[in-house]
């Protein structure tokens, strides 16, 4: 394997210490947590759960997404039809009255070899009734069958990853394995099958600058919006461990972005948007070392004004963000950071 | 060892469009021309205009512009030689700006930590002016080798950046990329200057710097500067301020000019000799900047050591504790365990403290100390020998050459223990290097290595000083006693056997020894001449430089030895040697060197290396040797 892709793979096969895939109960989900979400208008609560699968197709044969450290809440055996049919009745037994229901795996909901028909069948059975149905897939393993065999039983919500609208990157940044003519072909598949698409775009994927990083994001939004995406989920990537972000930023040579980052890019794809798509974003991580953060003093302020905005889908949210003198160190590195011949992980103010 | 020969590299392909003015070890101060560009002296300060910046400060000689900008920025009255920097850009930008002399190059190498792992994936992009190499280089030795492309004339450490503050990375991927760059490209570090590191990088060799980083650090409210780390650590700060434009201006303003002081002191101190002295002060402001020092004088030693001049006509001001392992201090130390052996008729050894007045003989206590043996009976018998620090251990007969000369140091009467071992182990060698009788020592107090000795007979034991009568009369005596024991030495033989000791310490001891087969000594000390017994001369000791200038038939003899050659092309030799004439050289010639120029077989002429050997055939530009007599001159 060649690129990106195969140091990918071959790094996740390095013996690493403690902390990698761990033993868990095979019959719980990854994890299951609700949040506060805006749906048609109003604020209700989102249950979120991720199933405990055999894992991401891609992560398995290519070493998966430079980014991407969900290969550790994956097995080390894959769990059988049985015990993903328990980690579903166990999410729906969490489920209490929540009227949307996330349900991801740390992979492709749509992938048939990572969750088989009976399990999808099951999800169907369980959250048929909720008023989103959000699943996860990744680009290929999307058709128009497979949406349709789900869609008339549920309000379904589809979710691709794009990460970046730039084939340049994808390839040689995120390694996705996926261009955007991919990503293209699935989306119009997801709405042929009678779905809502949501898309996620990654923030400051490795060996982008911090401007390009939010150029990039900006394009790939705008990419997911004129793809027909209903929702766009901006995500500043955050540092997880036994990915090449880690292995870059204990280098010096990766830096996760500054929250500014993520308000601008908000501010700027959030006025592509046409009426009733929404662009948001909730950053894993936010404000602490290894997540999209800035000075310490301000991170918390500036979330508080991401998630407002998250949940008002109002671009004054964003304008209410108070000023501090850190926001004049990052417009000074956006203007300076390409000075630097890369790889790019310039000083920032706190470092992992 | 085997003759350096141009070309055995790729270093024959070298252009010949920079002109080194002066060197100090890496450092130099050169002027060079970019195409259509305007002169520039380096090290070169490239200042960032950029127009979504504040605090330009006007008459740049250099500009660093962004690839987004739309035109150069410059403000009026400014004609600098401009830089575009294509930047990162994933996305092709406009090329072939006008306006832009130089185009840094837009692609992005992956990072080196991860590219030797990826098959066919170049650490090396050639940008597209093909004279700006960009270079992402992980601290290896086998990626050090001289860059491809045979026109480059600029090598970018891509990168460095992502190193600052990690001391031994920084330093080894500089090296490296000085050694690939070789002497006669630029080497350019971005984003890396500040005015404290700057010393320290053009130590190492950085010819072109930035003022990225105090522009960043201004944007937070820090204005840069030499002597303090920042006023505040934006990692701890609370809360950084909230500043107006005004008072952001200011600081890039302020951080700018104190870039621009410290390029021009560095500068100055390059052509004093004394960028170390200066590099000493301002590494103290960070402590990864002492740490770099520290794994540089360790682990780059033999690498300074090749571009360090023999003599300096400055002091040499050893006053901290990183001086003691300074490149020039390190290679005297190296030379008298490598090539020094005592007179072999010296047979009491007299061990003396240092002065502060150089040469030692000059002062008043060494007036004094050579008063006091001057009546001893034999006494060119005995061997005066300085153990001081942080040299170790300064013979008499060495004592005006460099350092010796020309060191100084603080002097509080009490030792670090790394000067003592030094003292000792220099001690030790020259004791198995030579057949003493007896040893005095005329010390003061803290060197165990004397006074658990008993073998030694000591003069101060009391606590005198130095200069205490009794004490001096206590040396006479000893050394009077001692010298009687052994067989009477006479005094020509002795002098001769003392230049021969500096002759061994400057070409080597088989070269040392072929100069003096058959010589004798003429004129008077200590402008000794070194003459033929039928007549004609091999060499003569210029005081004031403390080395033998070698006549023709002199290089004759040390050419025979196969040492301190400097081979030249096939053709008419008129005036100086130039490095574009030169086809090899002796590994051990060193700028200050006299040297034998030979072309095919023959010496025709003798002069004084202007570089060293790796530079000679390395670059293509400049003076390689000054020629003081030629063949076939009257």
């Amino acid at each position: 394997m060649e690129g990106l892709a195969g140091w990918m793979y071959d790094h996740r096969r390095r013996p690493r210490g403690r902390g990698s895939r761990e033993a868990h109960d095979p019959g719980a989900p990854a994890a299951v947590w609700r949040e506060r979400e805006l749906l048609g208008g109003e604020h209700v609560d989102a249950l979120v759960a991720v199933l405990r699968t055999r894992g991401c197709s891609h992560e398995r044969l290519r070493g998966g997404c430079t980014m991407c450290g969900y290969a550790s809440d994956t097995p080390a055996e894959p769990p059988t039809e049985e015990l993903l049919l328990a980690q579903v009745r166990a999410v729906a037994a969490q489920r209490r009255d929540a009227p949307w229901v996330k349900l991801y795996t740390s992979g492709s909901m749509l992938d048939p070899d990572e969750v088989p028909q009976g399990v999808l069948d099951a999800i169907v059975g369980a959250f048929g009734d909720a008023r989103r149905l959000t699943v996860e897939s990744r680009a290929e393993h999307v058709t128009a069958e497979r949406v349709r065999a789900l869609a008339p039983r549920c309000n379904l919500e589809v979710a691709i990853g794009l990460e970046s609208a730039c084939d340049a990157v994808l390839e040689g940044s995120v390694a996705k394995a996926m261009t955007l003519g991919d990503f293209r072909r699935a989306a119009a598949d997801v709405r042929a099958g009678g779905a809502a698409l949501r898309a996620y775009v990654l923030l400051k994927p490795p060996l982008l600058t911090e401007s390009e990083a939010i150029d990039d994001a900006v394009e790939a939004a705008a990419a997911a919006l004129s793809a027909g995406a209903a929702t766009v989920s901006i995500n500043p990537v955050n540092v997880q461990a036994g990915t090449l972000v880690d292995f870059l930023g204990h280098r010096g040579q990766y830096e996760p972005p500054w929250l500014w980052s993520v308000v601008e890019a908000l501010r700027r794809a959030h006025a592509l948007a046409p009426p009733g798509a929404q662009v948001l974003s909730s950053p894993t991580a936010g404000g602490t070392p290894r997540g999209a953060h800035t000075c310490g003093a301000c991170d918390r302020g500036v979330l508080a004004a991401i998630e407002r905005h998250r949940l008002e889908a109002s671009p004054r949210a964003l304008d209410a963000v108070e000023g501090c003198g850190c926001k004049d160190r990052w417009r000074a590195q956006l203007a300076l950071e390409g000075l630097m011949q890369g790889p790019f992980g310039p000083r920032g103010y706190r470092r992992l | 060892m085997p003759l350096h020969r141009r070309g055995e590299g790729r270093e024959g392909d070298a252009p010949v469009v920079l002109d080194v003015i002066e060197r100090d070890v890496m450092a130099r101060t050169a002027e060079w021309t970019a195409p259509d560009g305007p002169r520039v002296r380096t090290p070169l300060l490239l200042e960032v205009r950029a127009s979504r910046l504040p605090g330009d400060v006007p008459g740049c000689e250099a500009a660093l512009v962004p690839s987004r900008a739309e035109g150069p920025g410059l403000l009026q009255g400014e004609s600098p030689l401009v830089v575009r920097d294509l930047g990162s850009d994933m996305r092709p930008v406009v090329p072939d700006a006008a306006w832009a002399h130089l185009e840094l190059p837009g692609e992005r190498p992956v990072p080196p930590s991860i590219a030797d792992e990826l098959e066919g994936v170049p650490l090396v992009t050639v940008g597209r002016d093909a004279i700006v190499e960009v270079t992402h280089l992980p601290p290896s030795p086998e990626l050090a080798a001289p860059p491809s492309a045979g026109a480059t004339e600029l090598v970018v450490l891509g990168g460095a950046a992502c190193l600052l503050g990690r001391h031994d990375a920084l330093v080894d991927a500089v090296m490296a990329a000085r050694k690939r760059a070789g002497p006669a490209r630029l080497l350019y570090a971005p984003a890396v200057a500040t005015p404290m590191d700057l010393a320290l990088l053009a130590y190492m060799g950085v010819d072109v710097v930035d003022d990225v980083q105090a522009r960043l650090e201004a944007a937070g409210g820090v204005a840069l500067r030499p002597e303090l780390t920042h006023g505040h650590d934006l990692r701890d700060a609370p809360r950084p301020p909230l500043r107006g434009d005004d008072e952001l201006a200011a600081c890039a303003r302020e951080g700018v000019l104190a870039m621009r002081r410290e390029v021009a002191l560095v500068r100055e101190a390059i052509a004093r000799g004394q960028l170390r002295e200066l590099l000493e002060q301002r590494v103290r402001s960070e402590p990864w900047q002492v740490a770099a020092l520290r794994h540089l004088d360790r682990h780059h030693n033999a690498a300074l050591e090749r571009r360090s001049p023999v003599q300096r006509p400055v002091r040499l001001l050893a006053t901290s504790r990183d001086s003691f392992h300074r490149v020039e201090v390190r290679a005297w130390v190296d030379r008298l365990l490598a090539r020094y052996a005592p007179p072999p008729s010296a047979k009491v050894l007299v061990l003396l403290p240092c002065s502060a007045r150089k040469p030692y003989s000059s002062s008043r206590t060494h007036r004094a100390f050579l008063s006091a043996l001057r009546d001893v009976r034999n006494r060119w018998a005995v061997h005066e020998v300085v153990l001081t620090s942080p040299l170790g251990m300064v013979p008499r007969e060495l004592e005006r050459t460099y350092p010796a000369a020309h060191y100084d140091i603080p002097v509080t009467g009490e030792w670090f223990p790394e000067e003592v071992e030094r003292m000792a182990a220099l001690l030790a060698h020259l004791r198995r290097a030579g057949a003493y009788s007896a040893v005095i020592s005329h010390m003061g107090p803290g060197l165990p290595f004397v006074e658990n000795d008993a073998t030694v007979t000591r003069t101060r034991t009391g606590g005198e000083g130095p200069l205490d009568a009794g004490a001096l009369g206590r040396l006479a005596e000893a050394a009077s006693s001692a010298a009687a024991l052994v067989p009477r030495v006479d005094r020509a033989r002795r002098d001769l056997e003392d230049l021969a000791s500096l002759a061994r310490l400057q070409f080597g001891p088989e070269a040392g020894a072929a100069l003096l087969r058959d010589a004798r000594l003429a004129g008077k000390p200590p402008a000794w001449r070194l003459a033929l017994r039928g007549g004609g001369q091999l060499a003569s000791l210029v005081p004031d430089r403390g080395l033998l200038s070698l006549t023709l038939e002199g290089a004759e003899r040390v050419a025979t030895a196969g040492r301190y050659r400097v081979l030249m092309d096939d053709f008419e030799l008129k005036g100086n040697l130039f490095a574009v004439g030169v086809s090899g050289a002796d590994p051990e010639v060193r700028e200050g060197d006299d040297v034998a120029v030979v072309r095919g077989d023959r010496v025709v002429a003798v002069g004084v290396a202007r570089m060293g050997a790796e530079e000679m055939v390395g670059s293509r530009r400049g003076i390689a040797v000054a020629v003081r007599h030629r063949r076939g001159e009257a």
